[in-house]
C-alpha cells in the first residue's frame, strides 16, 4: 500500500523544516528582538501573529476561489478537494484573526468587540465560509454540493478587497498597521518591521505545510471512495 | 509589564487552536489510512477467490472432455 499523506518528496520536507524555523525565529523577534510600543506597551506584539493570520487568511480564501473557479470550469475534482481544503484552513486562521483582535481590544479600546467596518466585514467572511463548510457537509448529492460550494467559495473572496479597503472606505477605529490612512507604514521602527515580515514568512509556510496535508488526506479519501464504489460494483 | 495576561491569552489561544487542529487532523488521516488498508486487502482476498474459482471451473472442462 502507498500511504498518500506521508513526505516523500524533498520539498515536502524542506517546507516542514522551514516552517518550524521560520516559526522559532518569529518567536524570538516577537519576544526578544523587537522593542516594546510606547504607546500601547507590550499588548502590541499581538499584532506580530494577528497581522499574518489575517493575511494568511485572505490568501486561503483567495486560493478557495480560484480553486473553486478552475473546479467550474474544467470539471476536474482535485480543483474541489483543493478549494474544501483552503476553506478549511481559512476558517481556522480567520477564527484565530477574531479571537486575537479582540484580546488586543479590551486593553487598547476598552472592549471587547465594537461593530467597526474592518471588525464587521472580516466577521462575515467567517460566516460565508463556515456556511461554505456546513453546505460540504449536508448536502446528500457531493457532487452538487461541490457546485453550489465553488459558487459559495467565489462570492465569498469578494469580501476581501471590501476588508482591505474598509479602514478608507468608512469612519473606523481599527488601525492601518501596514500602511497608515496617510500613506506610510504604521510601523515606524525597522525592527518592528522585520518582524512582521518573519511573522508573515512563518504563517505562510505553515499554512501551506498545512494546506499539503490537508489537500493530501482529502486526495486519500477520494481514493477510498473510488474503491469502495468498485467493490460494489464487481 | 502591564496587560502581560492579554499577550498570554493571544499567544495561548493560536497554538492551542493550531495543535488541535493538527492533531485532529491526525487522527483522521490515520483512520482514512486503516481504511484504504482494509480495503486493499478485502479487493486483493477476492481477486485470489476468482483466480482459485476460475482455475476449478477450467479443471473441471478439461476433465468432462
Amino acid at each position: 500500500m502507498e500511504p498518500t499523506n506521508r513526505m516523500h518528496q524533498p520539498w515536502e520536507r524542506a517546507l516542514a523544516f522551514g516552517a518550524a524555523v521560520s516559526m522559532v525565529a518569529a518567536l524570538w523577534a516577537i519576544f526578544v528582538y523587537v522593542p516594546t510600543d510606547r504607546v500601547q506597551g507590550i499588548v502590541q506584539r499581538i499584532f506580530y501573529f494577528h497581522v499574518p493570520l489575517a493575511l494568511v487568511t485572505f490568501l486561503a480564501f483567495g486560493i478557495t476561489a480560484v480553486a473553486s473557479a478552475l473546479y467550474l470550469w474544467r470539471g476536474h475534482s482535485r480543483w474541489d478537494r483543493v478549494a474544501y481544503a483552503s476553506a478549511e484552513l481559512g476558517v481556522v486562521y480567520c477564527t484565530l484573526v477574531l479571537v486575537t483582535g479582540p484580546i488586543w481590544a479590551k486593553p487598547i479600546w476598552g472592549t471587547w468587540w465594537t461593530w467597526d467596518a474592518r471588525l464587521t466585514t472580516t466577521l462575515i467572511l467567517w460566516l460565508i465560509y463556515i456556511a461554505y463548510l456546513m453546505l460540504r457537509n449536508l448536502t446528500t448529492d457531493p457532487q452538487q454540493g461541490a457546485r453550489y460550494a465553488a459558487v459559495l467559495g467565489i462570492i465569498g473572496a469578494l469580501d476581501i478587497p471590501v476588508i482591505n479597503r474598509s479602514v478608507y472606505w468608512w469612519r473606523t477605529i481599527h488601525p492601518a498597521v501596514l500602511i497608515t490612512r496617510e500613506g506610510g507604514t504604521g510601523l515606524s521602527d525597522p525592527r518592528m518591521q522585520l518582524t512582521l515580515a518573519v511573522s508573515a514568512v512563518a504563517m505562510l509556510l505553515l499554512f501551506l505545510w498545512l494546506l499539503r496535508a490537508r489537500v493530501a488526506q482529502a486526495d486519500l479519501h477520494a481514493r477510498i471512495e473510488e474503491l469502495e464504489k468498485a467493490l460494489l460494483k464487481a | 509589564m502591564e496587560n502581560l495576561h492579554f499577550l498570554f491569552a493571544a499567544y495561548t489561544a493560536v497554538w492551542a487552536m493550531i495543535f488541535l487542529y493538527v492533531w485532529s487532523m491526525s487522527r483522521r488521516t490515520r483512520r482514512l489510512e486503516q481504511q484504504l488498508e482494509e480495503l486493499l486487502r478485502l479487493i486483493q482476498a477476492r481477486e485470489r477467490a476468482n483466480a482459485s474459482s476460475a482455475s476449478r471451473a477450467r479443471e473441471g472442462n478439461e476433465v468432462d472432455t
